[in-house]
């Protein structure tokens, strides 16, 4: 068990609130699973009113990676500048060290407005590089070891500026290096001033403004990128692609072996952009049933998680959403997706809040995936309530956990994630991974007042197994890539997170929960190319690290 | 009380958890809200409290309520307006409405007591049977769905809400009919598209399913149905329902009806630079430029970085003549966005107008660089480049113009134009065919297409 213990080096102090209680009374609530750390990082409890700027509600995200190789998952927390500034943003680096604590390494070169955070090691080093997606010019920063980073040399490729949400790294092309899409939102007007029903000023509707076209950069194997949306087929003529990007995930989603990228659209329907292999992609989020919730209508989505969440073997997807809107699954039975969200339990849930950074992880380890989402309004809340009627208390609301119960239905249990649920604020970013290396998936959340917070996973064991896969090419984690794992007769596959979320990076080692099941026969990988091995002999209730090439050929 | 007004009253409180029969009047929190708002939510207060027993004052309060955002009190009123007047169909429909934002199963309950005492209003049973849908109600939601289509046959969302559940138990065959019919009888909604296309999918007619996901992508929103009992009259308030209804006229070309609109949201809000804004660009619409100068001119002041007003503005002078006028607005624009290709390839177009063609063509070429997709900076810049007779590179941009839109009629006619100089006229002629189909008012087009077959005509 890790701690995570004041280590600050700059004026920051981190204050550890541990709000597990660790004997409950009888008859009181059951112990969360979740236990909160606050990082108190200055004065986010007097943090400016909003100004309207609808950027100053969308961030940030955040981003959880092993970024100096010490083997301990490191964090990046993209600051927001304070409201009505549009610029002069940094990214912080938190570096865990051996002891369970995090210092702060560096501030990050200025970035301009940072949203969004992916991870990937593109230039071949080993060392795994930032590219923030930025309301402005986007930014790449080359890992120079050690946690520090440079900004990547020569002219920047990176189209725009444009307002930026989400990206994702993979490798699509297969060709051994990792490639980059670029969600974008819309084209914003800052000078427009848009108005809640009862006439006070609020953040504008994305119908007030047009969407701006994604972007796909192809890695020339020296970390350098080429914009290739034109010929990948990204630009279309039909100005209604012109979609408002906010989610973006990298994976199989056609079943073919080759990675495909799907992107959360706001109030318009969301892409599923299917890679032919000839280096052109078509959008089939239509035709693959995808694209519209099971009424024919687009959803304002945000953020995507990617999880197979009833064990049919098939990839599903679940996607966050405006209030007015719940959560939607979209259950995977390929070659189509259909919306199977009243049978999971999710259509009752949720129709209040709006989600954006979201999780598909077994949070005890018993063979399921559940379900985390942070929360906050982007629209105005008309009365004030019991919360009190300030101006981010009109956006904040209460984050969610639901837990599968085995067969791909879930049941909230926020009241008993009190510390995860408890708070009411603007969250946006959420990343997952296992920060603290002992066998259970911990998560990080980032609110728009630049709180940032730790949930250390306590869940029971309860005599259940898992096995952490790291799988990885020469290049490092195969970020998008399938992995099965087989255990005493059952299957539990995922995918390697590249994107998903909102907006933020996840931990590259993949944590599967297993149940009773006491071995592994064998782990199987999908890489990005299409080609796929087993790896037999994986030990169970430990990391396993499965590099290509190593295994058996299917 | 009779016992089915009690029990109304009891399932009413159970809806939103009052505990008081005749509760307070609901009063949400005003602040910030508009003048005008609290002047119109300040008099159907009083209404109420004149007549407290009248359901209809209760029932327009919660519509004020309602416009405005404040469900949770709308909510309430509803309850005490179905409490007051226990057989009328629309306090249960209107609550089951302002509920099913926050809590499903009371929403059904309410459209439930709606259906029990209207069953013959469609609106509500499809409503009643979409909301048991989400609560995984299946069965009941199917039964509600059927009994619509027995009152009404062609019932096209009843029809779309039977087949998504068709779908989800693998009757494809079934889902296909219904789906099929809902689409004869209204071929527009475009979830009528999105679900044929997964469902020859799955049934294995893959090109009608490609066909039908790429119409989706076009088709018009989702189908709005017919709901006349939920459209309840209501004096307009505040700026916000002003400028939508002002915007609802615009879209519609009713330009005066949306001054007046505008203008009254004006009222509402002399200091925010958007109202004058929406003012100046009707006025502009309706020819009364001063006046749409001095509105831009007004929303300037009060923001002087206000991008949609530099922008329009400009547009509006260069229109006029004014091009260096304009050209200071769209350098003033682009301070604010810098690299917007949308201000860019207007600004070159009026640099390039006004006799500064390296500089316009420089600007075009920076718009096409910043933003390859947008077709108008690839038009533009190709309308100069013919203009400096550089026709093939010209002919380059105004081709890529079309590939990123083929509607755009702009481009057709001056492709159509440039290869009718160069003489290749059965191209030239399909090209301004085209702008004429897709612009047929604008008589340029119409006159060039008929000097080109005059001279195909007169070809030997």
């Amino acid at each position: 068990m890790f701690r995570f213990s004041v280590v600050g080096v700059s004026l920051l102090a981190f204050a550890c609130v541990d709000t597990a209680s660790p004997d409950p009374p009888a008859g009181a609530l059951a112990s969360p699973f979740l236990t909160e750390i606050v990082l108190h990082d200055g004065p986010q409890p007097d943090w400016p009113d909003g100004t309207g700027l609808a950027p100053e509600i969308m961030g940030p995200g955040v981003a959880m990676a092993d970024l100096d190789g010490d083997g301990l998952p490191d964090i990046v927390q993209l600051t927001m500048p304070e409201p009505g500034q549009m610029e002069t943003i940094l990214a912080r680096v938190w570096l865990q060290d051996a002891g369970g604590g995090f210092r702060s390494a560096e501030t990050l070169p200025a970035t301009g407005f940072a949203q969004g955070i992916t991870i990937g090691d593109v230039d071949g080093d080993r060392r795994p590089d930032l590219f923030f997606a930025n309301y402005g010019r986007d930014r790449l920063l080359l890992n120079k070891g050690g946690g520090r980073f440079t900004p990547a040399p020569g002219p920047a490729p990176w189209s725009g500026p444009f307002w930026s949400s989400s990206a994702a790294f993979c490798d699509f092309d297969g060709d051994d290096d990792l490639d980059l899409y670029v969600a974008h939102y819309l084209d914003y007007d800052p000078g427009k001033a848009c108005f809640a029903p009862n006439g006070a000023v609020g953040y504008c509707s994305p119908e007030v403004f047009d969407g701006v076209l994604d972007h796909l950069y192809r890695n020339d194997g020296q970390g350098k990128f080429n914009d290739i949306s034109v010929s990948a087929g990204l630009l279309l003529p039909d100005r209604g692609k012109r979609a408002k990007g906010l989610g973006v995930a990298c994976a199989d989603l056609t079943g073919d072996g080759r990675l495909d990228f799907y992107v959360a659209n706001d109030r318009e329907s969301n892409q599923l952009w299917a890679n032919d292999g000839a280096g052109r992609f078509v959008d089939e989020a239509v035709l693959r049933g995808a694209a519209v919730n099971r009424h024919g209508r687009p959803e304002a989505s945000m953020g995507i998680a990617i999880g197979d969440i009833d064990g049919d073997q098939a990839i599903d997807l679940l996607l966050t959403h405006l209030e007015g809107e719940n959560n939607t699954v979209y259950g995977g039975a390929l070659p189509r997706f259909q919306d199977v969200t009243p049978r999971t339990g999710m259509a009752t849930h949720d129709f209040a809040l709006t989600g954006f950074g979201c999780a598909l992880i077994d949070l005890e380890l018993d063979g399921d995936l559940d379900f985390l989402v942070v929360n906050g309004k982007v629209r105005r809340r008309a009365s004030a309530d019991s919360e009190g009627g300030g101006f981010w208390e009109r956006y904040a609301e209460s984050n969610q956990v639901f837990e599968n119960l085995g067969d791909g239905s879930f049941e909230e249990v926020s009241e008993r994630e009190r510390p995860w649920a408890r708070p009411r604020e603007v969250t946006r970013g959420l990343a997952y991974g296992d920060l603290d290396n002992d066998g259970d998936t911990d998560v990080v959340v980032a609110n728009a007042d630049n709180a940032l917070r730790l949930y250390r996973n306590d869940a029971p064991r309860d005599g259940n197994h898992w096995i952490r896969v790291l799988a990885r090419t020469a290049n490092g984690p195969a970020l998008g890539a399938r992995v099965t794992v087989h255990a005493r007769g059952r299957s539990w596959n995922g995918v390697i997170p590249s994107g998903s979320s909102y907006a933020s990076a996840n931990d590259p080692r993949l944590l599967f929960g297993l149940g009773a099941a006491d071995a592994v026969e064998r782990v199987d990988v999908v890489w990005a190319d299409g080609s796929q091995e087993r790896f037999d002999g994986v030990a169970i209730n430990a990391e396993a690290v499965l590099v290509r090439g190593e295994g058996r050929p299917l | 009380m009779t016992g089915a007004r009690a029990a109304i009253l009891l399932a009413s409180c159970l809806a939103v958890g009052c505990t008081d029969p005749a509760p307070d009047i609901p009063l949400p929190d005003l602040a910030g809200a508009e003048p005008e708002i609290v002047t119109a939510v300040d008099q159907t207060r009083d209404a109420v409290r004149a007549e407290p027993e009248n359901s209809d004052r209760w029932g327009a309060l919660a519509d004020r309520y309602m416009a405005h955002g404040w469900r949770r009190e709308a909510a309430a009123c509803y309850v005490e307006a179905e409490r007051l007047d226990a057989g009328r169909f629309d306090w249960p429909y209107l609550l089951g409405h302002a509920l099913s934002l926050r809590d499903l199963e009371k929403a059904q309950a309410a459209f439930e007591r709606a259906v029990s005492i209207d069953g013959a209003y469609l609106p509500a049973r499809i409503y009643l049977a979409q909301t048991l849908v989400r609560l995984d109600r299946v069965d009941e939601a199917r039964a509600q769905f059927e009994q619509a289509l027995a009152q009404d046959p062609n019932n096209v969302d009843a029809l779309f809400g039977v087949s998504q559940l068709d779908l989800d138990t693998g009757r494809h065959d079934e889902a296909r009919a219904r789906l099929e019919r809902a689409y004869r009888i209204d071929p527009e909604p475009g979830e009528l598209h999105h679900a044929l296309a997964q469902v020859y999918l799955i049934v294995g007619e893959n090109e009608l399913a490609r066909r039908f996901a790429a119409s989706a992508a076009t088709a018009p929103p989702r189908r709005t149905m017919n709901d006349p009992r939920r459209e309840r009259a209501l004096p307009q308030a505040g700026s916000l329902q002003r400028m939508l209804s002002g915007r609802d006229f615009e879209q519609q070309g009713r330009f005066a009806e949306a001054l007046v609109q505008y203008e009254l949201a004006l009222g509402n809000n002399p200091d925010k630079a958007a109202s004058h804004l929406n003012v100046a660009r009707v006025k502009a619409r309706l020819g009364d430029r001063e006046d749409a100068i001095d509105h831009y001119r007004d929303a300037l002041r009060i923001n002087p970085t206000d991008f949609n007003a530099l922008v329009q503005l400009a547009d509006l002078l260069e229109r006029s003549g004014d091009a260096p006028a304009a050209i200071e607005l769209y350098r003033r624009a682009l301070a604010e966005q810098p690299g917007n290709a949308r201000v860019l390839y207007r600004l070159g177009t009026a640099l390039a107008a006004s006799g500064r063609i390296a500089e316009g063509l420089a600007t075009l070429e920076h718009a096409v660089e910043t933003d390859p997709s947008s077709a108008k900076a690839h038009l533009n810049l190709g309308i100069v480049l013919a203009q400096q007779d550089r026709l093939d590179e010209a002919e380059e941009h105004l081709r890529d113009a079309l590939r990123l839109d083929p509607g755009e009629a702009e481009a057709h006619y001056n492709l159509g134009f440039l290869l009718a100089n160069r003489g290749d006229l059965r191209d030239a002629e399909r090209h301004l065919a085209e702008a004429v189909r897709l612009a047929p008012n604008d008589p340029a087009n119409r006159q060039a297409l008929g000097a080109i077959r005059n001279r195909l005509r007169s070809s030997p």
